[in-house]
């Protein structure tokens, strides 16, 4: 028989955050809200409260010399989880602030306690604790008084059942805050950064007794519905996209088709479930067009896409049939926001279209756009962060296709400039050549992993049916310097046997 | 509704007396309600504004309120005013003030919280009884 006791965890009404918590909050837990002002500790605090008061578990919001409680209540109004029907009846706010007037520690308590007596609330939020913190150091007895202080208060709250939240401003975790973080069964951390004129919000669990938490750093983006997190999402074991765990999956490998045939046969049979495909080629070459193509075979086989477009804005005209598959629900698109987006919240985007629609097939169109899109500051570990979102996804069983764009450059060949080719599973290049004074565009497949594949360069063009691959050029060398010429002695015209990678 | 609730509030007295009463008992039950919400700087400082808010539609304005006044003596102050007034002009002294008590609330914090504290306060004009939460 277990007879350990049981501890609720209480869902916060913070998308995103019951993830980093594993689960929710613990029922009559003693936490902390830190960090610097704006920050959002308040907003964090009112939503969590809102989401979880009810008449069985009433709220009591005590104000203190933080801000101002009619400027708090007029602003926090603008969110939407603001429910003024709660106000009252399920959660009651309080000024203390006459009460800290004085310094006296002992006066705060006795009201807190007072007004918990009377009330019975399940929830407790003292906002800004730091003007606590602040009056204890100008009173003569600092902060013994404090740490006693704060021991007293986290032993009643918990004894009269409280889930207690303590919200203060801490630029860093310095000393003074160390009495209340003792005490703390859990502190959340909110932090903001400013980098290169984009402003980018984190929130770290930093301590949490009694159950596992995800670590690290995750960022999280106020909106009007208030505040949403996007925990970094980490690969599952399974997820792993090497070499090892494909060759695990080539038994009984399932192609999908790309949406043109010639390049099925190219590719070996098509493109492998679960694998990152990278489509590289120059501006205007038809990488977003093949990528279309295989969305549309995707919608022709009666199965759901996302797309990630970061070179278009959401609404404006791509190609018509990207269009029409858009418009048919047949294809989600993510809303993508410049200039401020993190990785994470990229990905969770997409994870939660992928389990809503049950899209198999993802494009990223494209990494140079997806870069650009990204707060400066999530620049920097760009590389590191693909590869955890390309396992994620196709760790999911989702098919993706990225695209990058390069410029042609005829004295190598060069695929991303992210070093993206060594995490995709498969690489389609695409290049311009000038054959007898006209622009001309080849295609070759360089890489399908542990699938047999032509590694022939096409000739291919673009007509309003869509991509139509030519005959096989032997006759032809030096493609890929742009200049291609007969060979001395061409072979007759055949298909190229293929090969494996 | 909020006029409703105010000429609820205080009554139907028709004599100085009676209107200075109630007026002082409405905004008595009002500090009690918004004061825990707000403080009692923040409260003073919204009552000193209704009274200038509320001078410029009165014919006679009420004095405006010294530094030191607690609460208390506010309200004290504010009845020896409407005493020394006619019956309809305290009336209509107490009903502005009242009104720009509210509507300093409004505008501040929106018309839904400051109905609640107004019904929090004075309970529905139909029962003209204060909440039960101030009845306990």
């Amino acid at each position: 028989m277990n007879d350990k006791v049981a501890i609720r965890r209480l869902p916060t009404g913070v998308p995103g955050l019951d993830t980093l918590l594993g689960g929710g909050l613990a029922e009559f837990s003693f936490n902390v809200i830190a960090g610097a002002p704006g920050s959002g500790k308040t907003t964090l605090a009112h939503q969590a409260m809102f989401a979880l008061a009810n008449p069985e578990r009433r709220a009591l919001f005590f104000t203190v010399l933080g801000e101002p409680p009619l400027k708090m209540l007029r602003y926090q109004q603008q969110y939407s989880f603001f429910d003024t029907a709660k106000v009252n009846d399920c959660i009651r706010f309080i000024n203390l602030a006459d009460d800290l007037m004085t310094g006296n520690f002992e006066r705060v308590l006795a009201r807190i306690i007072e007004e918990v007596e009377r009330f019975e609330p399940g929830l407790v939020f003292v906002d800004s604790f730091r003007s606590v913190v602040l009056a204890a150091q100008n009173a003569s007895d600092g902060e013994p008084a404090l740490q006693h202080f704060v021991q007293r208060l986290g032993m009643h709250l918990t004894s009269w059942q409280a889930t207690t939240f303590l919200i203060g401003e801490y630029i860093t975790l310095e000393t003074e805050a160390n009495a209340v973080f003792t005490v703390a069964d859990g502190i959340l951390w909110m932090e903001q950064s400013v980098h290169r004129n984009s402003m980018v919000r984190k929130i770290q669990v930093t301590k949490m007794r009694g159950h596992a938490t995800i670590a690290g750093l995750h960022t999280f983006r106020i909106s009007d519905d208030g505040i949403h997190v996007f925990p970094r999402t980490i690969m599952a074991g399974s997820a792993m996209t090497n070499g090892d765990t494909a060759g695990a999956q080539s038994a009984a490998q399932v192609y999908l088709s790309m949406g043109v045939p010639e390049l099925d046969r190219m590719m070996g049979g098509g493109l492998p479930v679960g694998y990152s495909l990278l489509i590289a080629g120059p501006s205007g070459a038809g990488k977003s067009l093949l990528a279309t193509a295989f969305l549309a075979e995707g919608a022709r086989a009666g199965g759901k896409g996302v797309i990630a477009a970061f070179e278009k804005s959401p609404g404006t005209s791509r190609n018509p049939r990207l269009d029409e598959l858009i418009a048919s629900g047949e294809v989600g698109v993510v809303d993508t926001r410049a200039l401020d987006l993190s990785i994470d919240e990229t990905l969770y985007t997409l994870t939660e279209m992928i389990r809503r629609t049950g899209a198999t097939r993802i494009v990223i169109d494209s990494l140079s756009g997806f870069e650009l899109a990204l707060a400066p500051t999530f620049r920097e570990d760009f590389r590191e962060s693909l590869y955890r979102m390309v396992a994620v996804l196709t760790g999911m069983g989702a098919t993706v296709v990225m695209i990058s764009e390069l410029e042609d450059r005829y004295t190598d060949l060069r695929f991303s400039p992210y070093g993206a080719a060594f995490l995709t599973d498969a690489i389609i290049v695409q290049r311009y050549v000038e054959l007898r004074g006209e622009l001309k565009r080849v295609m070759a497949v360089v890489k399908v992993r542990n699938s047999e594949h032509s590694h022939e360069l096409r000739l291919f063009e673009i007509i309003d049916a869509g991509i139509v691959i030519g005959e096989p050029r032997p006759e032809l060398e030096a493609l890929l310097t742009g200049h291609p010429r007969l060979a001395a002695s061409a072979p007759p015209v055949r298909r190229a046997k293929a090969s494996r990678s | 509704m909020r006029n409703e609730m105010i000429q609820s509030a205080l009554g139907e007295g028709a004599d100085a007396q009676s209107v200075a009463t109630a007026t002082v008992r409405a905004l008595t039950l009002l500090f009690d309600a918004v004061k825990p919400l707000v403080g009692n700087l923040a409260l003073r400082a919204l009552y000193v504004r209704s009274l200038h808010l509320a001078r410029s539609s009165l014919e006679r304005p009420t004095p405006a309120p010294s530094e030191t006044e607690s609460p208390d003596e506010l309200l004290a102050s504010l009845k020896r005013d409407l005493l020394s007034r006619a019956p309809a002009a305290a009336r209509g002294a107490a009903e502005a003030l009242l009104s720009a008590f509210a509507d300093l609330l409004v505008s501040l914090i929106g018309e839904s919280l400051t109905n609640r504290l107004l019904h929090s306060a004075w309970g529905s004009p139909a029962t003209d009884e204060p909440s039960l939460e101030k009845q306990q």
